[in-house]
């Protein structure tokens, strides 16, 4: 991303002429845009014994943290393509910000948010170059969601949305800068279409000015063949590499391939669905770490195979499937999280008088209300390392599908669609452990998910909007013998929304998060060894572990929505946070309590 | 029916496709991965709250090893960490019922080094417990890994001091006029409060050489000694030149280690009649980067008419030279804690 101050004359007489030119072409009908606008303010009253110190075993006022913010942006924007025949178009995304209290050019900046060519070679092979979206299957290249949030309520699902948005968390695939293109070719017997893709994207963004990281890349692809409806095979690759002499010395050579098969086989009709599907493959990964001259190789596998059903009068499915993921099966681009558990939020950084020498204690850590509304504390690069993650928001699966060391069962149904009156789901894991992390006995995971969107307005044929929903995950986590583990953590999701006046909502939500127990992390080393234990959540008093008889956050918001079309409205909500974890006795209490207002209009045209 | 039983060979042919694919199930000959750790169980304890470190004043890592002593009541991975003020530390961490196998030979985790006259805090805790318990060390010799060319530090214990002392090369780097963003030879010491300063890896001081290639001819300045550096091994491939270098990210910073040997034996080292080996690289890194060199690796300078034989033990001079790749740029070398080391490279953390 190219980021140019907004005083700059060479920059602003190119804005001139970008937009002279693309209204010059839009009046020969070959430009057209469109785009997204946003004003976005909160204002956030923080209090609690996290703004306390501990002096002497008395608690004092900690008047280093801030106690009160207001802050936000306006955003606009402009999405310019053009498009001189139906076979190329370019397009460019041009943001200009202006942040909250940036008056006159001060605090404002412009930049180029997305540059993409597409288009079409020979009517057959439609291409993708500069920032774009790629997705593969859950156990190669998958962005997966961050935790469980499939019926959140809309208040909250307003702000997860925007926090997407910003980020290129487009459904469940990568923002990538690179090359991609597909074709498909049909035939008239025997097969119904061969699929062939390819690409090559950077792994992350890289500083021009780096000199001891090489370029590190993603290429791949996928070829699949549709017999029919009733039958269809693909393979899929994926290598992620350092490429050698993109700087002087290669410090790091880091090599991870990755190759599945996938299928769907079965039979439907008008009535009835009976389908098999599954994937399996193959991990190959090496890293070399001039700097100490060592070369660490692993290779790893999986399978993951399935069986559902589906009534379609009734709309109900049910499916079953048993997977096994080798503890080595290394896929970073469907295994890397796209939020740091362990980041700093932009909301009351600091409590407790502040960072510490070693910049870990006196930080507030990401909780339920950053996890839907802070932009910074997503990731967007490709990891090459396993993420650490916090076992309260996901233990069962912190890396997707395709997490390491897991084996077992997966069952569930849903029923119903959100056009009609219900639409509802349960998803149920059974798994464990492959091996044992640091001990000799596996941890057995048992996790239950669901939940319900319920249209009322539906049911009692009223014209506007009513609608309820309610989702929970329960995951319980348990390891016997010596090293005795048992955590069990509950997420519960609740919200309303009335339509009260034509397109005027009435908008409200809970959502709470507890756990309590004990559960020990394994740190991983650059080479993705574990190393190092840490009591990663304990109902011991202990640095960085939360006590579990104090963890519980809660989070309730309420406010109003306007829909002025589809996609354009503004929302005014009030948000009241309680966070009742804890850190460390020794440095006092640390709950706290977060009060905000959230003003929001949104336009997409 | 057709329709269903070809859907169903075809299920099956994918199913052993999937199989195939993943038969090769890679196997741990062992039960477990990662290392093996057993945390405390409620109403754990350390026999008579005890924890101690012997020595725990005035060691000397020359001489001795730091041993530990405290009893738990059951077998636990425990983290003995040792820290000192200046940034120094090193953590053992292991599964056991009391210290008996710590042993401390003054070594450290990471870039930074524990030093002659370091206060140490050493401090004991334990997974699933929250006892903890502390005992401070101070250290009066460093622990030596080879012979030590030189630390920039005062004279202390362990640290060799050539008495002829340094001498700079006198060229772009070593202008008159006192201007230290544009020109410096000389050691450098580490203040907090300073920006321009960087804490080395070894004590506050190093050295920094730095200067613009005025004259173009890829050469800028640099600085070193004569003096014998005592090497005890005749053997060029089990002894290597070691050095902390530190990348600013310009790129065309190069260096250039040179050793000079006495080949004729009358003492101190000619000029271009003995032998001068070399070796020159790039500074492409960011940062503190230990630099690590074969004696075996050292090149002969072409213009010197030295016997040409490696030869460590009439090893006599040594100088550190600043360079510039491309020539014509304003370039630094910063290094530090300069050592050679036997059989291995210093160890790197």
């Amino acid at each position: 991303m190219i980021t140019y101050n907004i005083m700059s004359k060479k920059f602003l007489l190119g804005l001139v002429i970008f937009i002279a030119v693309c209204l010059q072409n839009a009046n020969a009908q070959t430009v057209y845009f469109n785009g997204l606008g946003r004003a976005l303010v909160t204002t956030d009253q923080m209090k609690g014994n996290a703004l306390t110190v501990n002096q002497g075993g008395v608690p004092k006022p900690d008047t280093l943290s801030g106690r009160r913010a207001t802050g936000g942006y306006t955003i606009f924007d402009l999405g310019v393509n053009a498009q001189p025949n139906e076979n190329l178009r370019a397009s460019a995304i041009l943001r200009i910000r202006n942040d909250f209290g940036g008056f006159y050019g001060n605090g404002s900046s412009v930049f180029f948010r997305q540059l993409r060519i597409d288009g079409v070679i020979a009517k057959i092979v439609k291409y993708e170059i500069g920032d774009i979206d790629l997705g593969l299957t859950p156990y190669t290249l998958y962005n997966f969601d961050e935790s469980y949030h499939d019926y959140e309520a809309d208040v909250f699902a307003i702000r997860r949305s925007i926090v997407n948005y910003e980020n290129f968390n487009f459904g469940n695939k990568w923002r990538l800068q690179g090359a991609h293109a597909n074709a498909n070719f049909r035939f008239t017997k025997g097969i119904e279409k061969i699929g062939v893709r390819v690409f090559a994207a950077r792994a992350g963004k890289k500083d021009v000015l780096d000199l001891v990281n090489p370029d590190r890349v993603n290429w791949g692809g996928r070829v699949d063949l549709v017999q029919s409806r009733f039958f269809h095979i693909g393979a899929n690759y994926i290598q992620m590499l350092d490429l050698a002499g993109t700087v002087p010395v290669n410090s790091f050579e880091f090599d991870n391939k990755v190759g599945t098969v996938d299928f769907k086989v079965g039979y439907d009709n008008d009535q009835i669905g009976a389908f098999v599907y599954g994937e399996a493959g193959f991990s190959k990964y090496s890293f070399f770490k001039a700097l100490n001259d060592t070369t660490v190789k692993k290779d790893g596998n999986f399978y993951d195979i399935g069986v559902s059903g589906e009534y379609k009068p009734l709309k109900i499915k049910v499916f079953a499937s048993y997977r096994n993921v080798s503890d080595n099966f290394n896929s970073p681009g469907a295994q890397t999280r796209r939020i740091f558990d362990y980041g700093v939020p932009d909301l009351f950084p600091s409590i407790k008088g502040g960072p510490d020498a070693n910049g870990v204690q006196g930080i507030r850590q990401v909780g339920l209300l950053d996890r839907i509304s802070d932009e910074s504390v997503r990731n967007l690069n490709i990891m090459p390392v396993l993420m650490a993650y916090r076992p309260e928001y996901n233990n069962i699966t912190p890396y997707g599908t395709a997490t390491p060391n897991r084996k077992g069962i997966s069952f569930g149904a849903s029923v119903g669609e959100m056009e009609k009156v219900v639409k509802g789901d349960v998803k149920v894991d059974l798994l464990s452990e492959v091996v044992g992390e640091g001990s000799t006995d596996t941890r057995k995971f048992t996790g239950v998910r669901g939940g319900l969107f319920f249209n009322i307005n539906k049911l009692i044929n009223w014209e506007r909007a009513l609608g309820i929903n309610f989702g929970y995950r329960y995951e319980h986590t348990k390891r016997d013998g010596g090293n005795q583990i048992d955590l069990k953590s509950s997420l519960l999701d609740a919200g309303i929304n009335v339509e009260v006046v034509k397109s005027f909502d009435l908008i409200a939500g809970y959502k709470m998060l507890s756990a309590k127990g004990n559960e020990y992390i394994l740190v991983r080393n650059e080479f993705n060894t574990l190393v190092t234990p840490v009591q990663a959540y304990s109902d011991v008093d202990q640095p960085n572990t939360i006590l579990s008889q104090g963890f519980n956050q809660g989070l309730l918001a309420a406010g109003i929505r306007y829909r002025f079309t589809k996609n354009t409205y503004f929302t005014g909500q009030a948000v009241f946070y309680n966070n009742k974890s804890k850190l460390q006795t020794s440095l006092g209490d640390f709950d706290y309590k977060i009060n905000q207002i959230f003003l929001n209009y949104t336009m997409v045209f | 029916m057709n329709r269903f039983r070809k859907n169903v060979l075809l299920g099956f042919s994918a199913i052993a496709v999937i199989f195939s694919v993943s038969c090769k199930r890679d196997k741990h000959p062992e039960n477990l991965i990662g290392p093996e750790y057993k945390n405390a169980d409620p109403g754990f304890y350390v026999v008579n709250n005890s924890f101690t470190a012997a020595p725990s004043d005035l060691i000397d890592f020359t001489k001795t090893q730091v041993g530990f002593n405290a009893q738990f009541s059951q077998e636990v991975t425990y983290f003995l960490t040792l820290r000192s003020e200046k940034g120094a530390s090193v953590t053992f961490t292991d599964k056991a019922a009391d210290l008996s196998k710590v042993k401390w030979d003054g070594g450290h985790n990471g870039l930074y080094f524990f030093n002659a006259n370091d206060k140490v805090f050493a401090e004991l805790s334990f997974l699933g417990s929250n006892v903890k318990l502390q005992d401070t060390l101070t250290v009066k010799t460093p622990k030596s890994y080879g012979r030590l060319v030189e630390d920039f530090e005062a004279a202390t214990p362990g640290h060799l001091k050539f008495p002829a002392g340094w001498y700079t090369f006198g060229k772009e780097a070593s202008a008159k006029a006192v201007d230290e963003d544009k020109y410096y030879n000389g050691v450098v010491a580490f203040a907090a409060n300073n920006p321009k300063t960087i804490q080395p890896p070894s004590g506050i001081k190093y050295f920094k050489v730095m200067g613009t290639d005025a004259n173009v001819d890829f050469f800028i300045d640099g600085a070193g000694f004569i003096s014998r550096l005592n090497l005890v091994t005749a053997n060029t491939d089990s002894i290597y030149f070691n050095m902390f270098v530190y990348g600013t990210g310009n790129v065309s910073d190069k260096g250039s280690i040179k050793i000079g040997e006495d080949d004729n034996g009358k003492g101190g080292v000619q000029d271009l009649v003995e032998d001068e080996l070399f070796y020159d690289f790039k500074i492409n890194w960011t940062g503190w980067k230990l630099v690590s060199v074969k004696y075996s690796d050292f090149s002969f300078t072409a213009a010197n008419t030295g016997n040409r034989i490696r030869e460590p033990k009439k090893a006599g001079k040594m100088g550190f030279a600043l360079l510039s790749d491309p020539s014509g740029a304003k370039t630094s070398l910063i290094f530090d804690y300069p050592i050679f080391t036997y059989g291995k490279p210093l160890p790197q953390n």
